[in-house]
């Protein structure tokens, strides 16, 4: 018992931090991150370079493979290493902006339907439940539709799309805040509503709202992809995964590599983003369990 | 020692392992209840206390807590020997339990004799009207008025005083020998208490139940009780007849809190105080636990733990003051 | 000098005439809801004086909580008025409204829920100074101030940079005084200061209530169910029933010679430390009315055990008996 808790206790011990760390998830999330942001410094080749003569190169250790195209070719011959780096990017951009969006516009409207209560509360939230009730699928192809494909089209339909959530979890949070005393308390003392609303109840909701984004980022990454692969998201020439799987259906049957590693990042990013989410619900917030 | 013993703790220790350290919420604990005696057991919060009476149901929170030592004799068995399918045959049956909030040990969704017949279902008795008539009796017996009406209520369409009977009656349903009380009165009103203490007083007696009544309250225990033993950082600091510690304090401790409970029939604005708070669990003083706040502590106090001492008068208590050789 | 002083000390700070608070409560209905009345407060009048504490007892649902909310402006009084240093505090205007609310606090039960678990102390405790809307003042005179105030409450400096989950409950409360008493408010409401605490740190908070009552001239209203620790500290005490005030008084004559039954109940259902205390009899029977559908007549008659036939039609009237005695009660009139 005593050596346990010298270990515990020594910061500096790399198995007392790793004990604190969710390893996993942050290996898992990491790749999409790392590449997302220094893509450009990693790739061997340009992403977007056509070769038709090194077109549908399998992977390196399939035989006929190239070693300077790890993970193969298209049939464009660009190396689907390069292209996959590049297409991070796209899926860290729309999860980051995407979610954060989402998070501000659902965090505010969820604040002020809580503590207000009342007529302001009852029509926000049958707007919520109406929207909800609404596939989101459908609401973002409509969107895609009007609005014409691309990035800032796939952010703004998840901010559409994800904001609800926040509204409804915060505003429940909101709810039980304002009944502690503390916030009694700053009534009180004549502290003003936009004031107990950004020192009081705010700090108060962060855990769970750190817990709905990151459980939120994978389905923003499948969203994206989804959009992307129908053909309404990002457009060529710029890549993404979903990009990538939907130019390699076709060749399926001849060139499995193009959209199995593709999906491969996509899965292996989602499930990194939900284990992350889990870990923090049950470090910060583990009454959460719901979600 | 008229009666039989019918509880016997024995040194227990009950420790919790946490990331902290260790917490000895209970270290070293004896005591006995004879048959139909009833024992108070008072202290603070973080007395160690709760702790004690569910050692003695086998109900510590796993896997933190630990019995790590002690005997715990019911009826002449060992309660520590008994596998867990023995335990709970015995818990209800044969010591019942109370406990502070009557919302949580009800069932929200289950009707008021729904809940009082299973106590007298797990005795092997058959629905029906024998079972109708017994709950009916047994809630007659803790005084909810006409009890033959309410059966098909729920919880919430009862107060805070009749549900609290309820769990009374479900308590007492199968005749235990050792009723355990944790704080039964905490959440009532001051009359609602005084009906309540007068039930269970009454229901003790007509039983001939041991009692064993947790609670920080020393008034309560002063009405309700035979013998007290006050605890404090997870011991026994000083056992005896309710008049004896009442009226003749012993150990430091019982003194200070005797001089600091704010009585009726008095007016200052003064109150005794004792000095600083209650010790951390995982972090004891050395020696004696008390020393720091004790306004009478000697040398030897900050080194050893007092033994256990008889007093004049009967009882124990555990001080340095009582030892004549120190 | 002195005869200045004596009239200070009898000038009201406080004043409730015919307080009645209700909520409703929906009963039914669908396009054409209906209402019935919870009456919390049904009718309540007493004035509290400068420099004194004032005790309100009584279990819950006698509606002292709800007067204290009134008095801190947390709810709306639906009938009546209550007056702070002669201003009626249903016709404030805004700027008034700031300068009662720094002139009154209130100090809750449950310390662990009063300070907000993601400030400091410092932050908590100076909240009050930085919402001040006369002229912000510099980091260190709030600093410098807390400190002081801090220090006043027995808490050292390294309390500053401390959150509250690091504090034990007796600091927490103390933490809790020391941000009601920052900006020296004339009127403190301590709603239950002690009940959560254990009984070795209740005489330390106690005593530190006090302590700064003397130092500073704060009027306490004390609401509080432990009658001891009404009768030791307060200097005028109020008895509430079903959100009525059946006595009210002296807290000397009314402990001495309580006239209501209920409070001779009350008194006698108290435990006391005194083992072989005779008490054969319930001191009372039954449980407190609905407030939705009160008792006719005197609302106590249901578990009173002196009814007369006029308790069941009339409500009694407040009755003065002795200097500084009042009681509603149909008995009086009898005898």
């Amino acid at each position: 018992m005593n050596n346990m808790k010298i270990i515990t206790r020594n910061p500096h011990h790399l198995f007392s931090v790793l004990k604190h760390v969710p390893v996993i998830p942050l290996l898992l999330l990491l790749p999409m991150i790392v590449c997302g942001i220094f893509g450009p410094y990693l790739y061997l080749h340009d992403p977007t370079a056509m070769k038709l003569s090194m077109a549908l190169k399998p992977p390196a250790w399939v035989s006929g493979g190239d070693w300077s195209y790890l993970l193969g070719t298209d049939n464009m011959g660009r190396d689907l290493l390069s292209r996959l780096i590049e297409g991070a990017r796209a899926s860290l951009i729309v999860a980051f902006f995407g979610v954060g969006f989402a998070g501000i516009v659902g965090v505010s409207i969820g604040m002020i339907a809580g503590y207000f209560e009342g007529k302001i509360d009852n029509i926000i939230m049958r707007f919520v439940d109406a929207q909800m009730s609404i596939p989101a699928i459908l609401l973002i192809i409509l969107l895609a539709a009007v609005l014409g494909g691309g990035l800032a089209t796939i952010i703004l339909s998840i901010t559409l799309v994800f904001w609800t959530q926040y509204a409804r979890v915060i505003r429940g949070e909101t709810l039980s805040i304002k009944q502690r005393d503390f916030v009694v308390l700053a009534k009180v003392t004549d502290c003003g509503t936009f004031r107990i609303l950004r020192k009081h109840i705010f700090p108060n909701t962060t855990n769970t709202i750190m817990v709905l984004a990151t459980l939120q980022l994978g389905r923003a990454i499948i969203i994206e992809a989804s959009i992307t692969f129908l053909g309404m998201g990002i457009q060529p020439p710029a890549t993404a995964w979903g990009l990538i799987i939907s130019d390699g259906r076709i060749y399926m049957s001849t060139a499995w590599w193009i959209p199995t590693f593709a999906g491969m990042a996509i899965m292996i990013t989602v499930l990194g983003a939900n284990l992350l989410g889990d870990w923090l619900r049950d470090r910060l917030d583990p009454k959460l369990r719901q979600l | 020692m008229a009666e039989k013993c019918l509880l016997s703790v024995e040194d227990l220790k009950t420790y919790f392992y946490t990331k902290a350290g260790v917490v000895k919420a209970v270290d070293g604990v004896s005591f006995n209840i004879r048959e139909g005696e009833a024992l108070g057991l008072a202290g603070e919060s973080g007395s160690g206390k709760s702790i004690t009476c569910l050692s003695i149901l086998r109900l510590v929170p796993q896997p933190a807590g630990r019995i790590v030592s002690g005997k715990i004799r019911f009826q002449g068995e060992d309660l520590l020997d008994k596998d867990n399918v023995e335990m709970m045959k015995l818990r209800g049956k044969k010591i019942a339990m109370i406990l502070q909030d009557p919302l949580m040990s009800l069932n929200p969704v289950y009707t008021i004799g729904n809940q009082v017949s299973e106590a007298f279902k797990l005795d092997g008795l058959k629905g029906g009207i024998g079972i109708k008539q017994k709950v009916v009796e047994v809630l007659s017996r803790v005084k909810i008025p006409s009890a033959e009406r309410r059966l098909k209520d729920y919880p919430f369409q009862f107060s805070g005083g009749m549900r609290q009977r309820t769990a009374a009656a479900i308590a007492i349903a199968r005749n235990p020998s050792l009723l355990i009380a944790d704080e039964p009165t905490t959440s009532l009103d001051v009359t609602i208490q005084d009906q309540f203490l007068r039930l269970l007083k009454e229901m003790q007696k007509q039983n001939h139940m041991g009692l064993l009544l947790i609670t920080h309250d020393l008034g309560i225990v002063a009405e309700s009780c035979d013998r007290v033993a006050i605890m404090y950082a997870g011991k026994i600091v000083e056992i005896g007849t309710v008049r004896r510690v009442y009226e003749n304090p012993t150990h430091p401790y019982t003194q200070a809190l005797m001089k600091a409970l704010p009585k009726l029939g008095t007016r200052s604005k003064k109150f005794y105080q004792i000095i600083g708070e209650p010790p951390d669990l995982s972090d004891l003083p050395s020696g004696c636990s008390f020393h720091p706040r004790c306004p009478k502590q000697l040398y030897i106090c900050k080194e050893k733990y007092p033994p256990l001492t008889p007093i004049e008068g009967g009882g124990y208590a555990s001080c340095w003051l009582l030892n004549e050789r120190v | 000098m002195l005869a200045i002083e004596r009239e200070g000390l009898m000038e009201n700070l406080l004043e409730a005439q015919n307080v009645k608070k209700y909520f409703p409560i929906y009963d039914g209905g669908v396009l054409f809801k209906k209402y019935r009345m919870l009456k919390a407060v049904d009718g309540v009048s007493f004035s509290v004086r400068k420099g004194e504490c004032f005790g309100i007892a009584g279990e819950s649902g006698s509606g002292k909580t709800t007067v204290a909310k009134l008095i801190l402006l947390l709810e709306k009084i639906t009938e009546g008025n209550i007056l702070f240093e002669g201003k009626n505090l249903g016709r404030l205007i805004k700027q008034d409204r700031s300068w009662y609310r720094r002139r009154v606090q209130t100090i809750f039960q449950d310390a662990a829920s009063s300070l907000d678990p993601r400030m400091r102390i410092l932050d908590i405790v100076s909240e009050p100074m930085e919402v001040q809307p006369s002229g912000t003042q510099s980091k260190s005179v709030i600093r410098h101030r807390t400190e002081e105030i801090l220090h006043l409450v027995g808490l050292g400096s390294a309390t500053l940079k401390k959150y509250p989950h690091e504090l034990s409950g007796g600091q927490k409360q103390r933490v809790a005084i020391a941000r009601a008493m920052i900006l020296e408010p004339s009127l403190v409401i301590l709603d239950e200061p002690v009940s959560a605490l254990d009984v070795s740190i209740r005489a330390q908070i106690l005593n530190l209530l006090t302590e700064i009552q003397e130092k500073q001239r704060i009027t306490y209203l004390l609401i509080a169910h432990d009658l001891a620790m009404l009768q030791n500290i307060s200097d005028q005490i109020a008895v509430m029933y079903l959100g009525k005030i059946v006595e009210m008084g002296n807290t000397e004559e009314v402990f001495d010679r309580p006239m209501h039954p209920y409070t001779k109940a009350l008194f006698e259902a108290v435990p006391r430390p005194e083992p072989g205390r005779a008490k054969e009899v319930p001191a009372i029977s039954g449980e407190i009315g609905n407030p939705i559908y009160p008792p006719s007549g005197c609302r106590f008659h249901p578990r009173c055990k002196e009814t007369v036939p006029e308790c069941r039609e009339n409500e009694p009237v407040v009755r003065n008996i002795g200097k500084n005695h009042q009681v509603a009660c149909h008995l009086l009139t009898r005898r």
